[in-house]
């Protein structure tokens, strides 16, 4: 088992409660020996303590140090309230330390302290809009900060002296490695980008060869079956088109507009005839959804079928309070008062199913005019 | 007659509609309805092309080499603002769509379209009305949903009820002519209502329509 923080049953940050279940001791006597290690022994330990907190992932895996990235953008008021908390628990405890202990002169102490705030306003949560304002305060108390500490331990003018050696060394390094690493980094770039491109290039070429490129071969040998030959590319077309036009389907897989689509698609394929769908909105399925697309599969079905034409239109439409389905043909269509009685389906499996849920059907047809079914079923209330 | 000048990048296609309009066969005046005068592959040869010629309607592919329909529109436009175009594509990306009609196109089909179909639609384009195909209609339909909160010019934000009905039903694939015998309207009022929900769909500052466009792009 790896050593982690315990968030359940902790007392500070769960560094105690963690070493004990990772070495199999009792909570309370890690806890005691912390203590009184940290009151002989002094700051090494609190340090130890503080360090581990930061470093240690909890049970979910997320350090301290890391939780915030973790998070995005969500830090919320309970987790800043919780931030400024402990800043003021550890900042007392130090503060505390050093009152009676000589190991910080407090003209150290507070200069750090002041570097160690400026260091928490930078990066302590989502920078968002106040980004400028930010860094600028962080980065000025922690430079404050940190002047104010070299001024304690020794004199300015030394200071500014080695700061001066340290500006030139610091140049002098950057001159002479500074074009090698930009290249570096522009090249690493570069390379990165190629890689995008090249696995970009690997999609399309794997896409194209287990679609296009079979179905082409298919369509060659098949060359002679009219049927096969329109029906195999247009299954390609269709899924062609997905791929490169994938439509943004707003309520998902499980939307009324997705399912018909696949049950379109479904038609297409067995009776090689086009189902031009023009598809307006989308709505969550519920039972009379899913009876007006079985419905408008059942009027495609009858389509492709009887009406003798290579392509049918299928519009959907959802509006706030229904849903409504248009299969339409220019082919043989039929006398609606004369139903056949092999076009009995039409009555049961289309009119029926759809009024069975509250919604309305209609068929206007006339001998050698098409047909247009009218499917509409009403939504549940407060779904606009 | 009216003269048509082709732009597609691929040749397949140029041949292919050349061949389907010279099927339109002759007019009232004995005269082809439709003669092929130019044709060109991209963006350049197009322009060039265009000016030289000077055709009735541009048939334009969404997609080409050197900016796509969309340049073309823009650069013929700004030196022959009276050309009219009509745009042909395999595209079902409405960002694509709705990016030529709001360059200036009077209309769009889908390369799936048959040839009388495309013959007629160049004859309407011609005479000054708009065409719509029923993806077109679709798109409009679902750009336009709903009731804006705040248009911020209601004549060109929102499209009247009869507007809608006349697109429901192009979207649901009737001709112009069927639409006016199901709406009992005369067909010129039916291209009137057409040309003006161009006009909406060219002017509008809507930002949906922008937003609707990129958002159904988005994988």
């Amino acid at each position: 088992m790896d050593l982690t923080r315990r968030r359940q049953g902790r007392w500070l940050a769960g560094v105690c409660a963690g070493l004990a279940e990772r070495f199999a001791l009792s909570v309370n006597a890690v806890r005691a020996g912390t203590v009184v290690l940290a009151l002989v022994a002094g700051p090494p330990v609190v340090i130890a303590y503080l360090a581990t907190w930061a470093i240690l992932p909890d049970r979910d895996g997320a350090a301290f140090l890391g939780r915030r990235h973790e998070q995005g953008h969500a830090l919320t008021a309970r987790s800043a309230g919780e931030a400024a908390a402990w800043a003021a628990i550890v900042v007392g405890v130090i503060l505390l330390l050093a009152e009676f202990s000589s190991w910080l002169p407090r003209s150290v102490l507070l200069p750090g302290l002041l570097a160690c705030a400026g260091a928490a306003v930078v990066w302590g949560g989502p920078l968002g809009r106040y980004r400028p304002l930010r860094v600028a305060v962080g980065v000025s108390l922690v430079l404050a900060g940190g002047f104010a500490t070299l001024a304690a331990v020794s004199d300015l003018r030394t200071i500014g002296r080695s700061a001066a050696g340290a500006a030139v060394v610091v140049a002098g390094v950057a001159l002479m490695l500074g074009p090698g690493l930009a290249r570096l980094a522009r090249s690493l770039a570069d390379e990165r980008r190629q890689r995008i491109l090249s696995q970009e290039r690997a999609d399309v070429a794997a896409h194209l060869h287990d679609g296009v490129l079979q179905t082409l071969a298919l369509i060659q040998k098949r060359a002679a079956d009219d049927k096969e030959v329109r029906s195999l590319a247009r299954r390609q077309e269709r899924e062609l088109r997905d791929w490169l036009y994938a439509p943004r389907a707003t309520v998902g897989p499980d939307g009324v507009a997705d399912l018909l689509r696949r049950e379109l698609a479904d038609v297409e394929d067995h009776y090689g005839v086009r189902l031009d769908a023009v598809l307006v909105g989308d709505a969550p399925l519920d039972e009379a959804a899913r009876a007006l697309v079985a419905a408008g599969r059942e009027a495609a079905r009858n389509a492709a079928t009887h009406a003798g034409v290579d392509s049918v239109d299928v519009y959907l439409e959802v509006e706030p309070e229904r849903v409504s389905l248009y299969v339409r043909d220019r082919g043989r269509g039929f006398d609606p008062t004369v139903v056949p009685p092999d076009r009995r389906g039409l009555a049961d499996s289309v009119v029926g199913r759809v009024r069975r849920h509250g919604g309305t059907a209609e068929i206007r047809s006339a001998p050698g005019e098409g047909t247009e079914v009218e499917l509409s079923v009403p939504r549940p209330a407060g779904s606009a | 007659m009216n003269r048509v000048f082709v732009v597609d990048d691929h040749a397949l296609v140029r041949s292919g509609v050349r061949s389907e309009l010279g099927a339109a066969g002759d007019g009232d005046d004995g005269e082809p309805r439709i003669e092929v005068i130019g044709e060109a592959a991209d963006v350049d040869a197009a322009v060039a092309g265009i000016a030289d010629t000077r055709p009735d309607v541009v048939l334009l592919d969404v997609h080409l080499p050197g900016g796509g329909g969309v340049e073309v529109i823009k650069r013929v436009l700004a030196s022959h603002p009276s050309t009219l175009f009509l745009a042909l594509s395999v595209s079902d990306a409405p960002e694509d769509v709705i990016a030529v009609i709001r360059a200036g196109a009077r209309g769009y089909l889908t390369k799936s379209v048959s040839g009388p179909e495309l013959a007629e639609a160049i004859e309407r384009v011609a005479a000054g009305d708009a065409v719509f195909s029923p993806r077109l209609a679709g798109f409009v339909l679902d750009a336009f949903a709903g009731g804006l909160s705040l248009p911020s010019d209601p004549e060109l934000d929102q499209i009247t009820a009869r507007e809608r009905d006349v697109l429901r039903l192009i979207a649901r694939g009737y001709a112009y002519k069927e639409v006016a015998r199901r709406l009992n309207l005369s067909v010129k009022t039916v291209e009137t209502h057409v040309s003006s929900v161009l006009r909406k769909l060219q002017l509008s500052s809507r930002h949906e329509l922008t937003r609707w466009a990129t958002e159904r792009r988005l994988v």
